[in-house]
């Protein structure tokens, strides 16, 4: 079960690589975020306590729900909908994800985690993450698109977390979902701002600071 | 008091600061009200400083909470930067409501960000746990971002999100090292909540599995390392600096960057100790400091900007602490003496370069000219500080740049010594070429001399004096605190391991 769930994570992460209507890209990202919180619960599951039913469901809510909304609303306010001329095509980033990913199966393999009694896949699939989120906020012009490649990453760490230790401290793991809470937070209001200033959120105009 | 309840104020006094001022009226109650509780904080916290460097290593919330020598001395250069910016900040903010630059809702802003984010960075020194250190990290980085775009324009919110997006990134490399480093202890007989500490893990280092603490240490140097404005993770640094207003650019060059790097300095020993003292995240830390080096020595030369020269003077500068930390423990003392050193030269820097914008409406170096005739104290400022920024002795820096040159010679790292002085060499001679016209030039067109006040003066002389004084002399007890501090970072090979808690419920 665990291993489906993380097979699909990675399979969402070669759909975020292929898509170029904002829309479908945020809601791509909040199906992963749903999955990441089911991961986490049934990862757990054995060792359940409190404190670790409510780091699931707070990850569950925050990014399967509450960060998509966020982010739709915002992509509606600022009028943008369309990653429109990303600096490497889609059918290119697809290839370069699923060689990636290959990548990632190597080195995982190379980095034995102690008394890892989960899954085998989720150094793999952590790493893949990482590069997808890096991979899309290097490649993509919008910054919604941006945003959502930090959130990939994010979920790439928080997956290692949840799928290697059945505790972590609780205010650890709440702490950090937080933090990413309020980064999204900010960068909502800073694209608004930008949005104003520069008539798109476009990142490409973002050119003036050299040197 | 018991150590808790300073803790806690110690935290809790900057953040309830920051939220009463939201409340205010005016622009002046506001600002005044953040930076009242800057100052209750640091007096709290020089209490916790006298008291970890009297009893030791003091502990609070379960041992999640410390401070020992390394985060007193740390303290000790927070509380210098923080309370000088903030009386700068006066300074620099009357001006702006002087000319009616600043409204309600921009105060409402700075004061609500600037006692939280030393909230934050205080919660980075006193953290024991590395997963609370890295939620305090993220935290500066939430914090300080909007102070950069204070005043909106398009060029504050380019160098915003830059500096949001690419420190967001890099912080959650952090995460990830953190997290590998969690599970390089999960075989642990430790109490889950212990795991992460700090203390519990240098207990544990013949422990831990080495493969996955040197990936813990590549991630956590890069993540922290982009923070901390080393090479090449440092692109967001000047675009950041030079936008953000003087007071915030001083505390990010003073302090911010030296929080990351205190957070690299809590994994070296960790990596050290486990891998069997071969060196090896040292050299890696030589290796970027020397690339810092060099590559603030490539684009120094080429600046036209005032504040972007200085914030690639702190690209320097990081990779200057970062090299000595790669120098074992005359090198990690000399890293440690010009972490204070460089703080305050560059604190002094930022302020004089602001003021003196704020004067002539420019940070353009040639527009600047003759800036000792426009205003005499922050003319000299801004020379003198440059001038020890690049080195000149008898200035502390000076001492700390020779400690860490010897360092180098005497652990026969001559490829090191040599790159060192090509790279401050470079810098020297490219700085000198600013800083002369800077000075005594012809002042370009008609400017208003800066009206000399008391605060000005005490702002430029403190620093000068304080580096003046550090230079010459050197007291033995600064001296031991600094020893003291230098050898939590450098481990030796054989020594005493603490006691531990172990794992009560079997939950892992």
């Amino acid at each position: 079960m665990l291993d489906l769930l993380i097979i699909l994570v990675v399979l969402t992460n070669l759909r975020l690589l292929a898509t170029s209507r904002l829309e479908s890209l945020i809601s791509w990202s909040g199906f992963q975020g749903m999955l990441l919180g089911v991961f986490a619960l049934l990862s757990r599951w054995s060792h359940m306590a409190p404190d670790v039913f409510l780091v699931g469901v707070t990850a569950f809510t925050l990014k399967g729900v509450v960060f998509p909304l966020m982010l739709l609303r915002l992509a509606k306010t600022v009028r943008c909908n369309r990653e429109a001329d990303p600096y490497v095509g889609f059918i290119a980033s697809t290839i370069i994800g699923m060689l990636a990913f290959i990548a990632s199966l190597w080195l995982g393999a190379r980095l034995p985690l102690p008394g890892n009694d989960m899954s085998h896949l989720v150094l793999p699939a952590t790493l893949f993450s990482i590069f997808s989120g890096l991979f899309l906020i290097i490649s993509r012009k919008n910054a919604i698109s941006q945003v959502i490649g930090f959130l990939i990453m994010e979920n790439g760490t928080f997956m290692l977390g949840v799928g290697t230790l059945y505790y972590a401290p609780f205010l650890v793991e709440i702490g950090a979902l937080l933090d990413i809470l309020v980064a999204v937070l900010i960068w909502s209001v800073l694209i608004r701002f930008m949005n104003r200033a520069f008539g798109n959120i476009d990142t490409q105009d973002l050119n003036k600071l050299k040197g | 008091m018991t150590h808790e309840y300073i803790f806690a104020l110690l935290l809790l006094i900057p953040i309830t600061s920051g939220i009463l001022s939201q409340f205010c009226a005016s622009q002046t109650k506001a600002l005044l009200t953040s930076f009242t509780g800057v100052f209750v904080a640091i007096l709290l916290g020089c209490r916790v400083v006298m008291m970890a460097l009297t009893q030791g290593r003091i502990f609070a919330f379960d041992q999640w909470l410390f401070v020992d020598e390394l985060s007193a001395w740390h303290m000790v250069v927070l509380f210098l930067v923080f309370g000088l910016s903030s009386l700068f900040a006066c300074v620099y903010l009357g001006e702006e409501l002087r000319e009616k630059k600043l409204s309600l809702q921009q105060a409402k802003t700075f004061a609500g960000l600037w006692s939280p984010a030393m909230a934050a960075m205080l919660l980075v020194l006193i953290s024991n746990n590395l997963g609370i250190m890295w939620v305090g990290m993220e935290a500066t980085t939430l914090l300080t971002s909007f102070l950069v775009c204070v005043h909106i324009t398009r060029s504050s919110l380019e160098a915003t999100w830059k500096y949001m997006l690419i420190c967001s990134v890099g912080i959650g490399f952090a995460f990830l090292g953190t997290m590998l480093l969690r599970l390089a202890a999960k075989d642990l007989p430790l109490d889950p909540n212990q795991a992460l500490l700090w203390t519990n893990l240098m207990a544990h280092t013949a422990f831990l599995s080495p493969d996955l603490v040197k990936a813990a240490f590549i991630f956590a140097l890069v993540g922290y390392g982009t923070k901390a404005g080393l090479a090449p993770m440092h692109s967001w640094l000047p675009d950041a600096h030079s936008k953000a207003p003087s007071p915030v650019s001083a505390i990010f060059s003073g302090f911010m960057l030296n929080t990351a790097l205190y957070c690299i300095m809590r994994y070296i020993p960790i990596t050290e100790e486990t891998l069997g003292h071969r060196g090896w995240a040292l050299n890696l830390l030589t290796g970027f400091g020397l690339f810092s080096i060099l590559m603030a020595a490539a684009f120094i030369l080429f600046q036209k900007d005032m504040k972007r020269f200085l914030a690639y003077c702190s690209v320097e500068h990081l990779g200057i602490i970062a090299l000595g930390l790669g120098l074992g423990v005359p090198g990690t003392f000399a890293a440690l003496f010009h972490t204070l050193n460089h703080s305050l030269s560059k604190s002094l820097a930022f302020f004089s370069a602001g003021r003196l914008g704020q004067a002539l409406g420019t940070h353009d170096i040639d527009r600047m000219s003759g800036s000792i005739s426009i205003s005499p104290i922050w003319g000299t400022g801004i020379f003198a500080s440059i001038l020890i920024l690049i080195g000149i002795a008898p200035f502390a820096l000076f001492m700390s740049e020779f400690q860490l040159l010897k360092a180098a010679i005497d652990g026969h790292h001559m490829l090191v010594a040599v790159v060192f002085l090509a790279g401050t060499g470079i810098i020297f001679i490219g700085a000198l070429r600013y800083a002369l016209p800077l000075a005594f030039g012809k002042p370009d067109g008609h400017t208003e001399p800066i009206a000399p006040a008391r605060l000005d003066a005490f702002l430029v002389a403190a620093p000068l004096l304080l580096l003046l004084l550090l230079g010459l002399w050197m007291p033995t007890s600064l001296q031991a605190v600094l020893n003291r501090a230098a050898g939590i970072i450098q481990t030796s090979p054989a020594k005493a391991t603490p006691t531990v808690q172990t794992d009560p419920g079997g939950r892992r």
